[in-house]
């Protein structure tokens, strides 16, 4: 008998333009309409074995999230049948009973309490979770005083140690520090031993790979493959890596470009689509300059215009930086620097360089320089771009304004990279020798 | 059909008892948290008031009731009315936010929603028998006391179920329409000032009666005071009134509530 068994699963989720159409709707006692229905999810048929680890993939807005909500019980399904054979116990989202104020060990207990534990038993396993979760003192404070890596730990100590039968994980295994995160994912390899069933949402292929036995992919909230991981995986990253070729291929050119450099191989209205100029910066570590510009806006875009938090390794992205001079710059020099998770830079480079020398310019001139570039096949994992702009020459310049890491990137796989990254390479042999025997 | 929701309905509370335990004490703690003083301000807000009720009615306008009322002590006969009353009042209010203040619970863990009103009621429930307690030590000293108080006993539950089944209602509407907590308040200080808790029911004249009359919180106050100052022993018609507004409040409430709990983690 499946542990979790789903049959024809629908979840349609009401969209109302304003939360007081909500209210109408029902003081209208079914008279009216006044909301517009979007399923998130549609038909989803599977079962999940016990003790089976199953991961479910698939883009941003899926379906993935809802399906793994209404497989814990917390949001029920339009149409279908759930059937659960079993206690489900699950923290949808690691934490999510935490209260800042109070203390980690007042917090374990509310947690646990949560998952149908008594107070007794919850005692029994804080040394252990303590020790899991390697917060020290810390146990003792508000859990507002705690770094995020902390509350990580902790909330996944407590999850861990309330003896699930099933564990239900909606992508958290991505955060907290790199040591961590190997330790979560050794502990998971233990509880999938134990029989514990574990099913988890993951945009990182590389943990579904090591994880999942088999693996739900999901396509506009339709079940589109479920099968062994290898097969599953493979299949996705074909199409996700397709759809990127097909695009270059779909374009023809059309408009106006921005300042190219001269040998850019670019169809002009590859591109397109993106804001003229920026005027986000998702993050700031450190700034520094002289002020003599600012930069408004960084964004990191695909060939459609649409905004990049992920892609795969090989793509060809466009950053735009935008900028905007508060004084006159003479010999304007825009580019970024790219790192990796641990710091290190990785490569960078800046209009010059390129064979761009920009035009002078005043006082409240606003300009948007890209670049295009072709992404080498670098190892998965988050990347940093930190622009900039200068004034001068490649050897004598003045900084204007640099922004540390103000733009994350993730990189995925598309195939197995050893090291830093893969370098186009061509193979072939030259026999020297043949053995006696022949 | 009835017996049976009545029967899951304990069976989920007694299975969460150890989470509902867990859910008051965080409520109770959440009201003083990282303050010094902690628990002692829940002692020091009734004394207080019960402090300032006397300097402003006994010292400075020297308010003598009349003795037909039990008592011409009237801080003593104010606070009796107003702790049922604030009982019922921050049952209510509070309710409002007992859904969306916890929306990470409703829409991330598979607790049932309904515990969470329940958890703050009886939170208040604490508060008002710390109330209780006080006033009861005051009426040792400056006043009397015998075994009438025990009336208070009857009261108390219906008062419970009577100020949870708005609570059900309160606690869902505000999912769907914040502006309830608001709505809320206003009403309370109208429900407040039409309760006979600063003044005795008797000095209501003969035309607003009926609206005093239908009031479930105006029958409660006055059965408060009557057991607390010996005064009158409960009637029937009064408590049957209130068990029938109390009964027919909570099991609509508790209705409204379970037909809208499927959509509060939609919508949240």
């Amino acid at each position: 008998m499946s542990f979790v068994v789903l049959d024809q699963i629908s979840k349609c989720y009401r969209v109302y333009g304003r939360p007081s159409d909500h209210l109408k709707e029902m003081l209208s006692f079914g008279r009216r309409t006044y909301h517009t229905p979007f399923w998130a999810v549609r038909d989803a048929s599977f079962e999940i074995e016990r003790g089976c680890c199953l991961g479910i993939i698939g883009e941003n807005g899926s379906g993935k999230s809802t399906l793994l909500s209404i497989i814990a019980g917390v949001v029920r399904p339009t149409h279908g049948i759930l059937e659960v054979n079993g206690r489900i116990s699950a923290l949808l989202e690691l934490g999510s009973g935490f209260n800042p104020e109070f203390t980690g060990r007042e917090n374990i207990f509310l947690n646990a309490s949560i998952l149908g534990f008594s107070d007794s038993q919850t005692r029994e396993r804080i040394p252990s979770i303590e020790k899991f979760a390697e917060i020290g003192e810390f146990v003792d404070r508000p859990l507002k005083t705690y770094s995020t890596g902390m509350f990580v730990r902790l909330a996944f100590a407590v999850a861990i140690h309330m003896d699930p039968e099933i564990l239900i994980v909606d992508e958290s295994l991505s955060v907290g520090d790199i040591f961590f995160q190997q330790r979560c994912i050794r502990r998971i390899h233990r509880l999938k031993s134990e029989g514990v069933t574990i099913v988890f949402v993951s945009h990182d292929l590389a943990t579904v790979h090591s994880l999942a036995e088999r693996t739900l992919w999901m396509d506009h909230g339709k079940v589109r493959m479920n099968g062994p991981t290898d097969d599953v995986v493979s299949r996705y990253l074909e199409v996700m890596v397709g759809k990127g070729h097909k695009q270059v291929m779909g374009t023809e050119a059309m408009g106006a470009p921005l300042e190219t450099s001269s040998d850019l191989d670019v169809s002009q209205d590859e591109f397109g689509k993106i804001p003229d100029f920026l005027s986000e910066i998702p993050n700031v570590d450190h700034q520094y300059g002289n002020g003599k510009a600012k930069i408004c806006g960084i964004g990191i875009f695909e060939k459609k215009g649409q905004l990049l938090a992920s892609v795969v390794q090989g793509e060809r992205i466009c950053v735009r930086i935008s900028i905007e001079f508060l004084e006159s710059v003479a010999t304007p020099n825009v580019g970024f620097m790219l790192r990796n998770r641990l710091g290190e830079d990785v490569t960078g480079t800046n209009t010059l360089f390129e064979g761009l020398a920009l035009d002078a310019v005043e006082a409240g001139d606003r300009i948007s320089v890209d670049f295009i570039v072709e992404l080498p096949f670098l190892r998965a994992g988050f990347y940093y771009f930190s622009p900039a702009v200068a004034d001068g020459s490649l050897d004598e310049y003045e900084m204007c304004e640099w922004l540390e890491n103000a733009f994350a990137l993730e990189i995925i796989e598309s195939s197995t990279t050893y090291g830093q990254m893969r370098v186009p390479t061509h193979v072939r042999t030259v026999t020297v020798d043949r053995g006696e025997t022949q | 059909m009835g017996i049976t929701w009545i029967r899951v309905f304990l069976y989920k509370l007694i299975t969460n008892r150890n989470l509902l335990k867990n859910l008051i004490i965080r409520d109770l703690k959440q009201r003083y948290v990282g303050s010094v003083g902690g628990f002692i301000w829940s002692f020091v807000h009734p004394i207080v008031l019960l402090v300032c009720y006397t300097f402003v009615f006994s010292v400075i306008l020297k308010l003598r009731l009349d003795p037909k009322v039990g008592t011409d002590n009237f801080p003593l006969y104010l606070f009796c009315g107003i702790l049922p009353w604030l009982m019922f009042q921050d049952t209510v209010v509070r309710n409002c936010g007992a859904i969306t203040d916890n929306a990470a619970l409703v829409t991330k863990t598979a607790i049932p929603a309904a515990i969470l009103p329940i958890a703050t009621t009886l939170s208040n429930l604490v508060h008002h028998l710390i109330g209780t307690i006080i006033l009861t030590v005051t009426l040792l000293f400056f006043h009397s006391i015998n075994l009438s108080i025990l009336w208070v006993l009857l009261y108390l539950p219906i008062l419970i179920i009577l100020a949870q089944g708005l609570g059900w209602v309160v606690a869902s509407l505000n999912v769907f329409f914040r502006d309830t907590t608001q709505i809320v308040n206003v009403i309370m200080v109208f429900w407040f000032w039409f309760t006979p808790v600063f003044y005795p029911i008797e000095m209501v004249p003969d035309s607003f009666r009926p609206l005093i009359a239908v009031n479930p919180m105006a029958v409660m106050v006055s059965g408060y005071r009557n057991a607390f100052l010996q005064l009158r022993q409960p009637d029937l018609e009064h408590l049957l009134f209130l068990v029938g507004w109390a009964l027919v409040v909570f099991v609509v409430g508790a209705l409204f509530f379970r037909q809208s709990k499927s959509a509060f983690a939609d919508v949240l």
